[in-house]
Order: structure tokens, then C-alpha cells, then sequence
């Protein structure tokens, strides 16, 4: 009994301290001019919002089954990126982990889309994008996750909808690592010249997933499900969704 | 025989060649200095400032060999650069020395100046990053993580291994494809895109029946019976623990100015001036030696050893 207590309050532990760190900069913004210094706030921000979830993963008892299981979805997925980065905008990696999420859940979505982020760039060189990148296919992966247990989630057509609307989420907030730090004056503006200007990498990238949405999701998922009973995960998966998410 | 010989070359004189002092310190030391150094680039706004770091930077890089992929990081930024530059006088419309007006946007001289600086800035950034690259290698780099966060550094490591591995079966793949007479490059982009996905599919099968044993024998081994421990590769020496002592100082000194406003030109409503009081020669100082810690610890080591020699 004291022991599921003190495994609950390790769980939740990550969130307390992710709001402790939110209502610390909101304390910074109004009374100690922080919002001066928005390059490190939103780093900070950045750096908060991913904490609970891997902070849930850190202390979640896994086999190594798990963890092997996650690994080689990520390396899919960062295969894709590492394949196909001579190609500006097609990005095979936000496939892998919108299905990942779609199967396995939010964490396992979150986990694999910013180890392949994290990874892909130790081959293709790190700067300062990697946290934004790694936000940005954690997110996908959760929202992923959170998407699936809806029925028109798993119909190809708003798959595709989906595919585009997180082409279109990923270059919004990959645009503002540099339009935030380098142009003066943050307002609608800025962000609208920056979003047009990558319009053509977001529209190649939301299009390039849809499709591959569109075509291979049964295919992929009924592989990724496959294996989930094979290595003994659905059990594992259970037990996840009734703790936090 | 000889074309064995001929591969083998390349990977002799990497194990031979001297690595850079820099190079030898620390991951935590080497990790400061980035952040230090991307920091004060963001910090200090200063035309003087900004070139001296700039000039450092191309410094460090070539010493760092790295100097080749220069051209190729400008060429790769430029899209960045000068979207920096463009937007920033189309957005801004702050200043006193008015260029040009057309259609209610004024173009002024300081909102010019100021993109310019910021696209400086961003160049800064890029050029640290390539000897980053070089220098905190992945391994490096584990390191750093692996106390903090074991399982997540675990799945890194593992990923990093698979990389090359599935680069290797993809290759496999498709040469036995091209044996059944299935060929993945040839025909439209269409019929390429499906056949790449196609070997994606199979190599994720593949895999992941492979990868079952991978997982059986790590729990084989004890993986998961108890805590964790570390193999820590990286000793901190006193050598570390005297330059991360004094860098963090000067670190605090110069951010200590910046916030004091030494070395952040005054661009709007009006130029300030470009000249820098003694104060600010002395933080300029103090910056030129925080970018240039690797460069001090390689002069320090050849004035040792000819001292040394002679």
C-alpha cells in the first residue's frame, strides 16, 4: 500500500515540478521584468513542458523488451529523416511517429518522436533546433496518442487532414526558434512573414505525410500491433493509460 | 590487396592525429563552453562585439578542423540570413533616420543596422555549433546524460547503434529485392516513394523479430534486476575543476555588464555611437577570452612544450 503511494507521488511528481517552474516565470514576467529576457523563458518553457513526460518514463518500471521495442521505432523514424535529408521538406519521420502514437499510446509517441529528433540530429549535426525538434515530434506523438481512441481517428481520410494539419504544426514551431531570438518587434507580423516563408517546406512535408498516411497506415498498423502482443507490451500499455495519461 | 590497403589509410591517421587540448577536457567543461559562448553572442549587441566574436569563432573551427564545412553551414543558412535581414527593416518601423517609404511601411536606417547584427548573431551560432559537432561527439555527449537520465540515455544509445545497423540491412534489402528482379530505384517518383516505404516495412519486420532476442538476452544479462550503475569514461581531473573555476567567474563578470547595459548598442529610436568606453573594452576583453578558451588552452600547451624542448 505505501508503496503504490510513494510510486504515485514519483509519477506525479514531474508535473508539480513542470507547474512550479510555470508559476516561477509567470511570478519572473510580472514582477521582475522577465519577459526581457525571452530567449531564456522560452527555453525555460520549452525545457518544463517535456519534463513531465520524461520524468513519467524515467521512474516507470520497464523490461528491456520495452525500451528495445521503442528503440527501433525510433531509429525508423530517424532513418527516414537521415535517408531523405538531401530532399528539403519530406520528412518520412513524422509518419513513424504519428503511427507510433496512433498504437502505442501518448508516451510511447512522445518518447519515439524526440529520440528520433535527438538522434537523427547526432548524425546530421546538432544547433540550436534540436529542443525545438524534439518538442515539436514529441507533440506529435502525444497528440497522436491522445487522438487514437476516437473512432474517425483510424479512417484514412482524416488521417490525411491530420497528416497536413501536423506538417503544418511542426514548421510553425520549428519557424519560431529563430524568428522569436533574431526579429526585433513579436507581433502577428513576424509570425505571419515567417510561416509564409516556409509555406512551400510545411505544405511538402503535410502533404508527404498524409499521403503516406493515407496509403500505409493499415499496413503499419496492424505490423506495429502485431509485434505490441509479440513482445507481451499490450498489458504494459494497460497499465499506462489508467496511471496519468 | 591494395584497394584493402588503400581503406584502411584514412582511419590510421585519424587514431594518430593530436587531438586539441580543448578536446581532452571534461564533457561538462566543453558543454559550458557552448552554452557560454551562445549565450554571449545573444547577449552582447555590438557591432564590435559581434565581429570579434565572429572572427574567434573562425578561429576555433579551423583549429578544430572543421574549417572545410564553413562555406557549406553560410550556404546552408542563407535562406535564414537573409530572412533575418529582410524582415527585420520591413517589420520594424522604429527610427529616426528614415530611408525609404512606400505604402505606409518606412524603411529606416537603424531597423537596417539592427537585422544586420541579428543575422551576425545567427552566423555566430552556426559556426559554434560546427566545431560543437566536432568536439562533443555522441559519445561525449551520452556522458553528460547518462547520470541524469540512465533509461533515456540507454534508448539513445541503443537507437545510435541501430542507425548504421539498418543502414546496413536496408542496403542488404535491396539488393536481394534487385535479384527478384524488383527494382527499388528505377520508374517515377511514385513507384519509388511506394518502393522505398515498401523496404521501410520490411525492415521494420525484420527488426523487430530480430530485436526480441536483443531485449531476451539484455534481461538475460540483468537488465532491470536493480539500479542502475554508470561506467564513467570522463574523469574530472584538477585540470578540469581549475578552467570550468575560473571561466565560470568571468562568465558571471561579463553577464554581470551585459545586464548593466555594457555592450548592447543602443539601436532605437536613434544610433548610438559605435565607440566603446573603457569599461567596455575591458567586458570586450573578457569576451574574447571566454570564445577563445580553446585557442588559450592550444597556445598554452605549444608555449609548454618549445619551452620544454629548448
Amino acid at each position: 500500500m505505501k508503496n503504490n503511494l510513494v510510486g504515485k507521488i514519483k509519477h506525479v511528481s514531474g508535473y508539480l515540478v513542470s507547474i512550479i517552474i510555470f508559476i516561477a516565470c509567470l511570478l519572473w514576467i510580472v514582477y521582475f521584468n522577465g519577459d526581457r529576457h525571452y530567449i531564456l523563458l522560452s527555453m525555460i518553457c520549452l525545457v518544463a513542458s517535456m519534463l513531465p513526460f520524461y520524468w513519467h518514463f524515467e521512474t516507470r518500471n520497464s523490461e528491456a523488451r520495452e525500451i528495445v521495442f521503442l528503440a527501433v521505432l525510433a531509429t525508423i523514424a530517424a532513418l527516414g529523416r537521415v535517408a531523405l535529408a538531401a530532399v528539403p521538406g519530406v520528412k518520412p519521420t513524422s509518419f513513424v511517429v504519428v503511427m507510433t502514437g496512433l498504437t502505442l499510446g501518448p508516451e510511447a509517441g512522445f518518447i519515439v518522436g524526440s529520440t528520433s529528433a535527438l538522434v537523427s540530429n547526432l548524425f546530421l549535426g546538432q544547433g540550436p533546433w534540436t529542443p525545438w525538434q524534439m518538442f515539436a515530434w514529441g507533440l506529435m506523438g502525444i497528440t497522436a496518442g491522445l487522438v487514437r481512441n476516437f473512432k474517425w481517428a483510424h479512417k484514412r481520410k482524416y488521417l490525411a487532414g491530420l497528416g497536413v494539419a501536423y506538417g503544418f504544426l511542426f514548421g510553425w514551431i520549428m519557424d519560431l526558434w529563430y524568428a522569436m531570438v533574431y526579429v526585433q518587434p513579436l507581433n502577428i507580423k513576424t509570425f505571419i512573414a515567417a510561416y509564409a516563408t516556409s509555406f512551400y517546406f510545411d505544405l511538402t512535408h503535410g502533404i508527404t505525410t498524409a499521403v503516406l498516411l493515407f496509403f500505409f497506415y493499415e499496413s503499419w498498423y496492424k505490423i506495429i500491433t502485431r509485434f505490441k502482443y509479440k513482445y507481451g507490451l499490450a498489458n504494459v500499455q494497460q497499465e499506462i493509460d489508467q496511471q496519468s495519461f | 590487396m591494395d584497394k584493402d590497403k588503400k581503406q584502411r589509410r584514412p582511419r590510421m591517421e585519424r587514431r594518430t592525429r593530436s587531438r586539441l587540448v580543448f578536446e581532452q577536457l571534461n564533457p561538462w567543461v566543453m558543454f559550458t563552453y557552448y552554452v557560454v559562448t551562445i549565450a554571449c553572442s545573444m547577449a552582447f549587441l555590438h557591432p564590435i562585439f559581434l565581429l570579434v566574436e565572429l572572427l574567434l569563432v573562425i578561429c576555433v573551427d579551423l583549429v578544430a578542423h572543421t574549417g572545410k564545412q564553413m562555406l557549406m553551414v553560410l550556404e546552408g543558412s542563407l535562406f535564414m540570413t537573409a530572412f533575418i535581414m529582410i524582415l527585420n527593416p520591413l517589420i520594424n518601423n522604429r527610427g529616426a533616420h528614415v530611408i525609404w517609404t512606400f505604402g505606409g511601411t518606412i524603411i529606416t536606417a537603424e531597423s537596417i543596422f539592427y537585422g544586420f547584427m541579428m543575422a551576425l548573431s545567427l552566423i555566430i551560432v552556426l559556426l559554434t555549433f560546427l566545431s560543437y559537432n566536432k568536439v562533443l561527439t555522441s559519445q561525449k555527449f551520452m556522458y553528460l546524460f547518462s547520470r541524469i537520465s540512465p533509461k533515456l540515455t540507454l534508448l539513445t544509445m541503443i537507437t545510435l547503434r541501430f542507425v548504421p545497423l539498418f543502414i546496413s540491412r536496408l542496403k542488404n534489402l535491396s539488393q536481394a529485392q534487385k535479384i527478384r528482379g524488383i527494382a527499388v530505384t528505377k520508374g517515377n517518383g511514385h513507384q519509388r516513394g511506394i518502393g522505398a516505404v515498401k523496404m521501410m516495412q520490411v525492415l521494420l519486420i525484420q527488426s523487430f523479430t530480430d530485436t526480441l532476442q536483443t531485449a531476451d538476452s539484455m534481461s538475460a544479462r540483468g537488465y532491470g534486476s536493480g539500479k542502475r550503475s554508470s561506467y564513467q569514461r570522463y574523469r574530472f581531473s584538477i585540470r578540469d575543476f581549475v578552467s570550468l573555476a575560473w571561466y565560470l567567474l568571468l562568465t558571471g563578470a561579463c553577464f554581470y555588464a551585459a545586464s548593466r547595459g555594457i555592450g548592447r548598442m543602443t539601436v532605437y529610436p536613434s544610433l548610438g555611437a559605435i565607440a566603446l568606453t573603457p569599461i567596455g573594452w575591458l567586458v570586450l576583453l573578457g569576451v574574447a577570452i571566454l570564445f577563445s578558451f580553446p585557442l588559450i588552452l592550444e597556445a598554452w600547451e605549444w608555449l609548454w612544450w618549445n619551452l620544454l624542448k629548448s
